[in-house]
């Protein structure tokens, strides 16, 4: 169950056209990476690597660190089992 | 207890010297893009980057911007600020013995009224001192998580809009839709007359008022009106809320938070 409370109309929500019907999103999704109790959300490249999208931090000091700047490339490992999550 | 600071910052500093890009970052798994969908979905690990241990600040601060996600994953254009983010977020804060204060900075167009709420509330329980700082925008459910702090700030050209939950359009998949919606509503009105100044009457005024939005009812309330409804304190920006902040965490503390300068 959901209400929103929002002051932007529901079609522009939901990504509506004027008959009601959804709009075909661009694919642009990010993903999410825990390091270190930090949350990034990553934004895969053409060439396979990864760059920061946003970081996601309660300390002020996390913004400031010039490795994690929106932009940043970072290596990422693929993980192929879903089972082996640890962390 | 709280004397490893200094040392910390000199780790941090050390570590960030033998940092990055001394391997090659390009590392290319060749795959079909189907197949590499699927494998993304669980990646985990980095590779090269050294991480800093982690820097105490006695000031944390919380950004809430586009709109509060909740039950439902919006649609990936809609910028959001996620309720399972936020929630361990405040849950890290209150345990911590380093943190003393957290600045809510609140840029929202409004959303999910159960996770708004249940931010505003988890926001009004927490024993540090906090202070909310609305810029831009703290529309719609942004209105009680602005006032669930120990003191509120807005900027002078940011604006709140005080507006009815509605029914067209606006709730989905609610079976017991108007007595549903009225319940909600008077949830988010007890609690903003609750934790600010302003009276439920005047608010409920504000909510219903005809003729100050085009084809809508409520009201649009830019920086000064905020505060003088009594929905939020003062008008200010980052340096006044910080200082506030600090204020308040000396009242609670009896020390300055040493996170500032």
């Amino acid at each position: 169950m959901m209400l929103l409370y929002t002051i932007v109309p529901p079609e522009v929500v939901f990504g509506e056209n004027d008959q009601g019907e959804p709009v075909s999103l661009p694919e642009n999704q990010t993903h999410e990476l825990n390091l270190n109790g930090r949350k990034f959300m990553l934004r895969q490249l053409q060439n396979g690597q990864f760059q920061i999208d946003r970081l996601i931090s309660t300390n002020p000091e996390d913004y400031l660190n010039p490795d994690w700047q929106p932009g940043a490339l970072i290596s990422v490992v693929h993980e192929k089992s879903a089972v082996q999550s640890g962390n | 207890m709280e004397t490893q600071q200094p040392s910390m910052e000199k780790d941090y500093a050390a570590s960030g010297e033998g940092n990055p890009a001394e391997e090659p970052l390009e590392q290319p798994l060749r795959q079909s893009p189907r197949k590499q969908r699927v494998v993304l979905q669980n990646l985990k690990t980095l590779g090269q980057i050294t991480t800093p241990p982690p820097v105490e600040n006695h000031i944390h601060t919380l950004i809430i911007v586009g709109q509060i996600e909740g039950h439902v994953i919006l649609p990936p254009k809609n910028k959001t600020t996620k309720y399972e983010h936020i929630i361990p977020q405040l849950v890290a804060i209150e345990q911590s013995k380093e943190i003393k204060g957290l600045l809510v900075i609140l840029n929202t167009v409004g959303g999910d009224v159960e996770a708004g709420l249940a931010i505003a509330e988890m926001l009004e329980s927490l024993s540090k001192a906090t202070v909310s700082l609305v810029l831009g925008g703290g529309h719609s459910i942004g209105v009680p998580i602005a006032v669930s702090t120990n003191y509120s700030f807005i900027a002078e050209t940011a604006t709140m809009t005080i507006h009815p939950l509605r029914l067209t359009g606006l709730v989905v998949g609610v079976p017991q839709t108007y007595e549903y919606l009225d319940k909600m509503q008077d949830r988010v009105i007890k609690f903003v007359t609750n934790h600010s100044k302003v009276t439920e009457e005047r608010f409920r005024e504000l909510m219903f008022r005809t003729g100050d939005l085009v084809r809508d009812i409520g009201t649009v309330l830019v920086g000064k009106d905020a505060v003088a409804s009594g929905i939020i304190d003062e008008i200010g920006g980052i340096s006044q809320a910080l200082k506030k902040l600090e204020e308040i965490v000396e009242l609670k503390y009896g020390s300055k938070p040493r996170g500032l300068q």
